[in-house]
Order: structure tokens, then sequence, then C-alpha cells
């Protein structure tokens, strides 16, 4: 790679006070597993790296009552998937990051820079948004929250501006009676990218009615796809077969997916309405 | 592994590990299009550019200059850099040494190439449809050394080889067939993804090139480079260090040519590394398209078969020709067929040039024959392990080259391969196994069956010397290549064996052919078998030496001694004895050199492809069982059972994992392989994570390798890469036996399977080529 000059800032006032500074020229690196690719594909070419090694800030996870999990950004996404308060509190959370890539690109990836990245293809994204996360944001100019649902713009595009980092990722708790799953479809190796990711969620009332069903399904489209008027289908229903069955059927017809080396947009949407019917089956099981 | 210590500790030096004094550091600059004429090129700013030392364009190779710049095994197709054209997208067309690689790269930006955009064709079909662009013209000029093997043409197509098969009659096969079925089968491109990518380190001393190179080839190399430098033998050295993996892709000149002329116009030493995107644009397995047209009687029994098959062996020949011919002369697999017909055609289109890859054009041949023989037996109504049965080759068979057969072992390895999957005529009643109805979930599970049989290169020669120390240690000079399958593990074991010493006496060369005899090459399954046999020969020499000696000394007979344990000892006096290395010494010998070749013979018609097409063939049979997800398509090996026809092991535990590495080399062509082109020939997955491989959670959950023996004694056969060929038919096989969708295209995708299930109803097993009344 040709002469990149590489910043090394020991806190985050100095990573923000960096990055107001050179902006469009430089680009925030922390486990490389995407962005190390990426310069190498030609597909960045920075002046400047600005590295987030150094910082002690960020890498902690912990819980807070009445607001959730809170991660830092340069927690690995191995950390967060070993995390006994993430398994405690949200299992399904610390599924999807243990579904991510293999092993050894968890223990470098971290959950800050897989947002920042915005791959279409990755597992994270639709499960947060089904979860209702939101990340913080820092820059000069000061901090602010982003639901998760509208961080991401485009391909590899956030709403992140060029002068700011993704400092937490907020994961509010689940009421208690909701279920979630994540299923990751890969259609090559196991360690592939999603084919086709789907989150979801059901809050079941004690007669078994639904109150509340999200579903979003990850790696179709540029970002992740949740249609809120075929969710509502189920609000105060049985999730019976028919339904699950008709809710996945919509899904699959409304998604217009993208066609890739991972399958076409004709096969995507037949994973998606089978991937949509299992998970709703599953999060739909008697508690 | 002798040197297992050494491999997991990572000190095992590899070419990459070379190091010279003022050693410069190589980059390749290549073409942007798939079919291109060069209008002009201008290097004169990376010239000048501080840091560059050298700059290779095609004005390097101009008559005045003295060099032609022209190689290539078979066909003189290739050129160091690109001179009047460019013929795939990654074609070498210029190259720069400089300090480092950041700034040979920054130099190839400098460099201005003007190109006319040409016609470019990439299918093996279109690229034989009269009018598609011409990928060589003039027609280039063959090998003299290769005229027995490969017939030449006349120019004006694409057609870079035609290899035929005439036993029989035909017609008449196909007249006295109740059925004929013919199907078309088609293979891509495909990776050999060694984990340590080329490398090359070239350095001029004095008139004289010394390479270490990354190459399963070093003698040929050495050939190629005199050649191409106007240089003597003597004047070439080839030294191969330890590969990170080869597959066949290290089989021929790569960077070699381009690092040299660096080295050469630099004055200083030239070190080459590849990244892996150029890796993909550097060689692959042949893209093909086979037509098999298959007569058969009523009760099962094999009568005719016509093949046309078409492997795409891109811009660049390599040694495409003699893959389509080591394909199509396994055609016939292991049948008996009285009438076969083969034409196999290497052909040049625009794409990354083809070359060997474990397998050597079989995997593509089974992939045809062994899918169609299932497709077969469920239109017979017959039990595909039954409708196999009945027409393998046996001893005194002849095989579809004419050679007589023995020491033939199908039955046992079939009989091996169905067991090991539990195979019952159950699992052949198609109708009623599948399809979805009446069952719940959506799992099903079915089982396959494949066999292969492959050739041996024949003719082969393999040189092996025994050096004897002073102290009875023993040093093996062969030029075989350790390609981390364990060939220097296997022999030693093999001069231990012979010499009757602890195999920790003997050290085994790197190849250096300056030191180390002659080798053909590390291929084709050949180095147990040829360089083994080249290195008892040696041992027989040595010994022979070491008991004149020694008869000499105690004043005895040879008839009356005995070797024992690194000492020649008196027959019935065992306390009168002498180490080999006493023995050396005080008969003033200092080193005893023991000597041994071992060649066969052999070659076919070049009209109708008889002859002896092998020394002996190599057999194997696999067992497989998957589990497929009807709604989505995807496929889970549950066993893939390797069996494998081995003569006699010399070290069970790599002839395992050569066994369990095929399995898992031919798993990943199965299921997701393919390098994908677009519609200008830029490939478009040239990195590890756009281009599958499998990982540790893809493998069979159970394989079971199984290697057969001669009961006492007998041949060694090769096993690195007999077992590959048949694992994606045995997958196909099983897909289909589990939900009845019959993909012909590899890979086995889950949405090609998915596809192939809607388009086939329920109610029909899915179609199995056409059948008709002769």
């Amino acid at each position: 790679m040709p002469d990149i000059e590489l910043l090394q800032p020991g806190s985050l006032d100095e990573v923000v006070a960096l990055l107001a500074a050179h902006r469009d020229e430089t680009k925030i690196i922390s486990g490389g597993t995407a962005l190390v690719i990426m310069l190498k594909n030609r597909l960045i070419a920075p002046a400047k790296l600005l590295s987030v090694g150094r910082l002690q800030e960020l890498r902690a996870i912990r819980h807070e009552p009445g607001v959730g999990l809170r991660i830092g950004a340069l927690v690995t996404l191995r950390e967060a998937e070993l995390s006994p308060v993430v398994r405690e509190r949200n299992p399904t959370l610390a599924d999807t990051f243990a579904k991510v890539a293999n092993v050894r690109v968890r223990h470098a990836a971290t959950v800050g820079g897989n947002l920042s990245e915005a791959d279409y293809a990755s597992d994270p994204p639709c499960v947060l948004v089904a979860m209702r996360a939101r990340v913080k944001a820092r820059s000069i100019r000061g901090e602010r929250e982003i639901p998760v649902a509208n961080l991401f713009k485009g391909f590899y595009e956030t709403d992140l501006g060029p002068d700011e980092i993704l400092t937490e990722l907020i994961v509010p708790d689940l009421a208690p009676g909701i279920r979630s799953v994540y299923h990751k479809y890969v259609s090559r190796s196991s360690e592939d990218r999603p084919c086709v990711g789907m989150a979801a969620l059901a809050h079941m009332d004690a007669d078994g009615a639904c109150k509340e069903l999200r579903l979003v399904a990850g790696a179709v489209a540029e970002i992740p796809q949740e249609i809120n008027a075929i969710e509502e289908r189920a609000r105060g229903r049985r999730l019976d077969d028919r339904l699950i069955e008709e809710i996945a059927q919509a899904y699959a017809d409304a998604i217009d997916p993208l066609s890739d080396l991972r399958g076409s947009a004709w096969y995507r949407k037949q994973i998606i309405r089978v991937l949509a019917r299992r998970a709703m089956q599953e999060v739909n099981a008697p508690n | 592994m002798l040197d297992a210590h050494q491999r997991v500790t990572g000190c095992v030096p590899y070419t990459d590990n070379v190091e010279l004094p003022g050693m410069l550091h190589g980059r390749i600059g290549r073409s942007p299009h798939a079919h291109a004429r060069i209008l002009h090129i201008d290097a004169s700013a990376a010239e000048r550019m501080a840091g560059v030392a050298a700059v290779l364009t095609r004005d390097d190779f101009t008559p005045e200059r003295g060099y032609s710049g022209r190689y290539g095994r078979i066909f003189q197709d290739q050129s160091v850099v690109a001179s009047d054209k460019v013929r795939f997208v990654g074609d070498p067309v210029a190259a720069v040494a400089a300090i480092n690689e950041e700034r040979a790269e920054e130099a190839l930006s400098l460099i201005k190439i003007e190109y006319e955009e040409l016609p470019a064709v990439f299918d093996e079909q279109e690229a034989l449809r009269p009018g598609a662009p011409l990928v060589h013209h003039p027609r280039p000029a063959q090998q003299p050394a290769f005229r027995a093997l490969i017939q030449d043409l006349p120019g004006g197509s694409n057609v870079c080889s035609h290899f035929k098969l005439r036993r029989g009659d035909i017609e008449a096969g196909f007249r006295q067939s109740d059925f004929v079925f013919e199907d078309v089968f088609r293979s891509p491109a495909a990776q050999h993804v060694p984990l340590e990518p080329h490398v090359t380190v070239a350095q001029f001393l004095e008139g004289k090139l010394t390479l270490w190179t990354s190459t399963q080839m070093p003698h040929a190399v050495r050939s190629q480079m005199a050649e191409l430098l106007r240089l003597p033998l003597s004047h070439v050295r080839v030294i191969v260090p330890s590969l990170g993996g080869g597959f066949g892709s290290k089989g021929s000149l790569r960077l070699e040519p381009i690092a040299s002329f660096l080295a050469l116009k630099a004055g200083r030493p030239v070190k080459i590394v590849l990244r892996r995107e150029e890796e993909f644009v550097t060689v692959c397995k042949h893209p093909a398209t086979i037509r098999v047209k298959t007569g058969v009687r009523k009760d099962g029994t094999l009568v005719a078969r016509q093949v046309t098959a078409h492997f795409n062996t891109g811009a660049y020949s390599d040694v495409g020709p003699v893959v389509a011919r080591n394909g199509g002369s396994a055609m016939s697999g292991p049948y008996r067929i009285p009438h076969v017909w083969i034409d196999s055609y290497a052909v040049w289109t625009n794409l990354v040039p083809a070359g060997a890859l474990r397998g050597f054009g079989v995997p593509q041949a089974v992939w045809a024959y062994e899918s169609q023989m299932d497709m077969i037996a469920e239109r017979l109504g017959l039990d595909p392990l039954e409708f196999r049965r009945k027409n393998l080759l046996r001893d005194d068979d002849s095989f579809a080259t004419g050679e007589k057969l023995a020491d033939m072992h199908f039955d046992a390895l079939l009989e091996h391969a169905a067991a090991s999957v539990q195979w019952s005529s159950e699992d052949a009643r198609w109708l009623e196994k599948y399809p979805r109805n009446g069952r719940s979930g959506s799992l099903r599970r079915g089982k396959g069956l494949a066999l292969v049989i492959k050739a041996t290169i024949t003719p082969s020669m393999s040189v092996a010397a025994i050096k004897l120390n002073e102290d009875g240690s023993l040093n093996l000079l062969t030029s075989s290549v350790e390609c981390g399958q364990g060939a220097k593990t296997v022999l030693a074991q093999i001069t231990a064996a012979a010499m009757q010493v602890p195999v920790e006496r003997v050290s085994v060369s790197d190849p250096d052919t300056d030191l180390t005899p002659y080798d053909q090459q590390t291929s084709s399954s050949r180095t147990t078998f040829s360089m083994g046999g080249a290195v008892t020969r040696a041992a027989d020499d040595l010994k022979l030496q070491i008991l004149n000696h020694a008869a000499e000394l105690l004043e005895l007979s040879v008839a009356d001694l005995i070797l024992e344990d690194g000492r020649v000892a008196v027959r019935g006096t065992p306390a009168r004895s002498l180490s080999y290395g006493e023995i050396a010494m005080r008969a003033n010998q200092g080193n005893l050199i023991g000597r041994g070749a071992f060649s066969t013979r052999g070659g076919l018609d070049l009209e109708t492809g008889q002859g002896v097409g092998s020394v002996h063939w190599h057999q194997g049979a696999i067992g497989c069982e998957v589990e497929v997800d009807l709604e989505t398509g995807k496929v889970r090996v549950l066993q893939l059972n390797p069996c494998v026809f081995a003569g006699k092991v010399v070290n069970p535990r790599l002839c395992q994992l050569q066994l369990e590495g095929s399995a898992v080399f031919g798993l990943g062509q199965a299921l997701f392989e393919a390098m994908v082109y677009d519609d200008r020939g830029q490939l478009m997955n040239t990195n590890l994570s756009d281009y599958n491989i499998p990982s540790f959670q893809d493998i069979a959950e159970r394989i079971n390798p199984f290697a057969l023996e001669h009961v006492s004694g007998g041949e060694i056969h090769g096993v690195g890469e007999t077992l590959l060929p048949p694992v994606m038919a045995a997958i196909g096989n099983a897909v289909y036996n589990a939900v009845g969708a019959r993909v012909r295209d590899l890979p086995l995708t889950p949405e090609k399977i998915l596809r192939a299930l809607r388009e086939a109803p329920c109610s029909s097993p899915g179609s199995a080529g056409t059948p008709r009344k002769a």
C-alpha cells in the first residue's frame, strides 16, 4: 500500500480533533478486517489512516438498567459473543455476533467497525434494527444518537459524517415475553457472508395473540429491510401457520432483492420466504 | 511426517524466505482488456523513476536484443510480456524491478499503454464457431518434444489440440444398443488455492542464472529457461525449497521468465511474489463442456460411448493439450465398452490460462460419465450399484486404449464404497424415495456412488542418487519436490528400508538441478511410485558397492555377507562386521554413491488413441451421503468415503491424509467453487471472500478413507489425485438420490438445485437423458 500516514491518537478527544482536522482524507481503522481488503483492492485510497488501537476507551460492555446493553465500539465481535452479560441479557445478540465470518475474523473485527462499514452482506445490522438498537456518534461538534435503522444509507454508506466516529452501541432490553431469533443462511461455505439473514422478534400476550412482530431481512438489499405494513398484519392475531405463511410470502413479494455471487434475486426471494417462515415459527413457539 | 515439528513451529524455509544482498522486488503490470492489440508502450517515465532498476516491456524482446521472449510447454504461444496483443484480463504486459514492491507498482502506473480493443471470445464452444475471433493467429509453433504426444493442426481456428480415440465400430455399437442416452455436462474454472502463492527469486552471477522458485518441475523449468536465455543447461540452476502446496498450479513456467529477465536487465537479484488476486489470473482448472452419448442394452450392458469434450484452455495452452488428452482418454471410465469414439479438444479463448489441476482433466471427465451412469441406471430401472458392477473392468479386459488390464480391483473398491454408506437396494428405489409428499420436514437424505480410473503419466523417468557419508549416514539426492504431501518423508522411509538403516540416518535433499539428478516432475501421483522406484534401484546399486568393498576388506565373497542395521556382517558370524562408514573410509572411497533410474514406456497412437495409456491404472471409488433441504436446496455432506487401490502403502498416515485431502478438495469444487467472469472477461471473484473454499465446518461429518493393498508386496500406486475426480459426481448423485434434482453444471449450488426441483414435477424423477430406441 503506498505511503499512508498512520495517526495513532491516545484518546477519544484526540480522535475527534484529528477527524475534524482531516475529515475526508482520513479513514478510521480498528480491526482492519474489512478496511484492509478495501485498501488492497483500491476501493478506497485515504491519505491517512486513523488507528483507534491505542484507545483505552470504548472497550467496555455493560448493562445499564433502564437503558439496556451498552457495548463500546472497540469491543471485538468475539468479546461480544462471549460476554456473560450479553449472553444473559440478549442471547440472540450474542448468537448473532457468533455467526459472523469465522473465529479469526471475530477476534479482530469490532462492533463499531462492523456497523460503520455498512456492508450489505453482514449479520448484525438486521438484528440490531429489529431490536431497535441505536448508536452513539461523537465529533468535535458533540455527541448524538442514531437509531440503527437510520444509520445505514446505502452500499457502504452511513449517516455518520466524515468528522464523526461511532462510539457505542446501545441495545435496549427486550420486554419480558419477547422472543427473538436470528437466522443466517449461507449458500456457499459456512464462513461465507449471509446470502440472506432474517431477524424476528415477537411479543406474544398471555392468550397467544401477537402484540408486536418485527421481521427484518438482511443481506438482500442495500440496507436491512423491514416492512411495517406487513408486520402489522400480525398485531392482535395468533401466529398460526397460515398467517406466518402469508407474512413470509408478503415479505418475499415486497422486497426487491439484489443479485450477487451468493444468489440471484429470484433465489433470494425464495429464501426470504423460507427464512421468514422459519424465524416466525421459532419466535412463536410457547415460552 | 519427518518435518512435522518444523512445520508446526514455522521453521520450514520457503522460497519467500530467500533474501539476497541487493535483492530487488518485481511487480507485474497486467492487461485490463480481454483481447486487444498493443499500439504503443511508453515506459520512459517509469524508467526514470528513482529506485527503479529495470522495466521490462516488449521492446526488450526484439531480434537485435537476441531474445524472442516466446515460450510454451507444448505450443510456443506465450510471451514473457505481451508483444503484439494481450489475450486475457490479467495478461502480463510489463514488469518493473525496484527497491520495493510499492515503488515497482508506482512505476508500473506510469507506463503508458495504448490499446486497440478486439472482439473477444470466452466460451469454449463459441470459440469454435466460424468467424469467432482468433486468439492466436498465425498458429504458434509446436515444441518438437511433444510431436509424438500431441498432433499438430492447421491454423485458422481456436482449436489448440484434438485427441482422438477410436475403438470398435461406434455406429454398429449404437445400432446394437436398445437405448442411447445423450447428455451434456459442464465444469467451471476453479482455483488450486495453495497457501503459498507463486514466488520466484532470480539471480545472475557470472553468466549463470540461479532460480529459487516454487515449482513442481525443476528440470522442465531449467530446460525452458535455458532455451529462453539461450544458455546451456549447465548455466541454469533451479533450486526448489519446500512448497506450500502446488496441486498442479506450479507445474509450468510462471514467474521465472519475468523474474529472470528483470534480474538480467537490472544486474541484481529479483524476487516476485504473487498476490492472491494475481493467483486467480495466473492458472486455473479447465472449464469444460463434455457431451456423452452412451448406448446400452435393456439388461444394462454398456455397448457404445461417443464423447465430444471441449476443454477451455484459456489464452495460453500451457499443458492444456495434455489435459484434454488425459481427460479424453479416461472418458470410457472403469467400464467394459466395446465401441468407443472420443474427440477431446483443447480450445483457446480469452480467459485465464488453464493448466494442470489435481486430477488433470479426469475430474471433468468423471463428473460427466459418472453422473450419466446414475441417470441411465434410473431410466433402466436398475440399481446404480448393480449397473456399475455389471460393467466393471476386470483383469484381462481391455481398456478403451486397447491395452490389456491387470491388477484391477474395482469390484472390491465398489463394494467397499457401497458398504461404507450402507447402500442397499432400497436406496435405488428412486420413485418411492422422493419427492416431497407424505413426509414432514424439509430435509431429505440420499446416497451416491462414483468410480474413477486414472492414468499416471506414461512414459516417465526419475533418477535418484544416494550418497553414503563417512559416518554411515545417507544423503538422498532427489529432484522430487516437497509440496507438503510428504515426499521427503516417504522417500526417506524407502531409502532407510532399502539400506537397512534407521530413517533418522537419511537426509533428503531439496531439488537443485546443479546437484540432484533428473526427475520429470512432481505430479500425476507419481513420486512415491516413480521416484520411489529410482530410490530402490539407487539403494541396490549402493548396497552392491558396499558389499563388494566389504568383501574385499574382509577377504570373503559377497555371498558370505549380509546387510543389517547399517552394517555388513559375516553370515553366521554376526560379531564380525563393518559399519557402512568404515567400509567407505577403509576402502579409500570417501563417499560411495549409488545411482538408480526408473522409467516407464508407453504412448498412444495419434489417430486412434490406441497403445499404452498408463503403466498401471489408478483406481478409486467414493461412497457419499448427503442431506438436502428441499426448501433452500442447501446440501450438507454427511459422509464422503474415499476408497483407493494403493498397491502397497509406504506411510499409512500420509496416505490417509491424501485421501481426506482429495475428498475435501473435491467437496469445494462440487458445492461452491467457480471462477465467475463478467461479459467482458473480467474475473469477478479474485479473493477468498468472493471465491469460497471449504472451511472445517463444511467438511463432511464423516470421512472414512480406505486404501486397498496387495496381500503380499506388489507395486506402489500413487494416491495424490485419484480420489478427487469422483467426489463431484458422488455428491451430485447423492443429491439426486435425495431429492430428485439433477444438476449438470458444476458447482451444485443450492440455487441450481432449487431450480431443478421447481422444474422437475414431483411425479417425475427428473430427466435422465433422452432414451430412444436405436
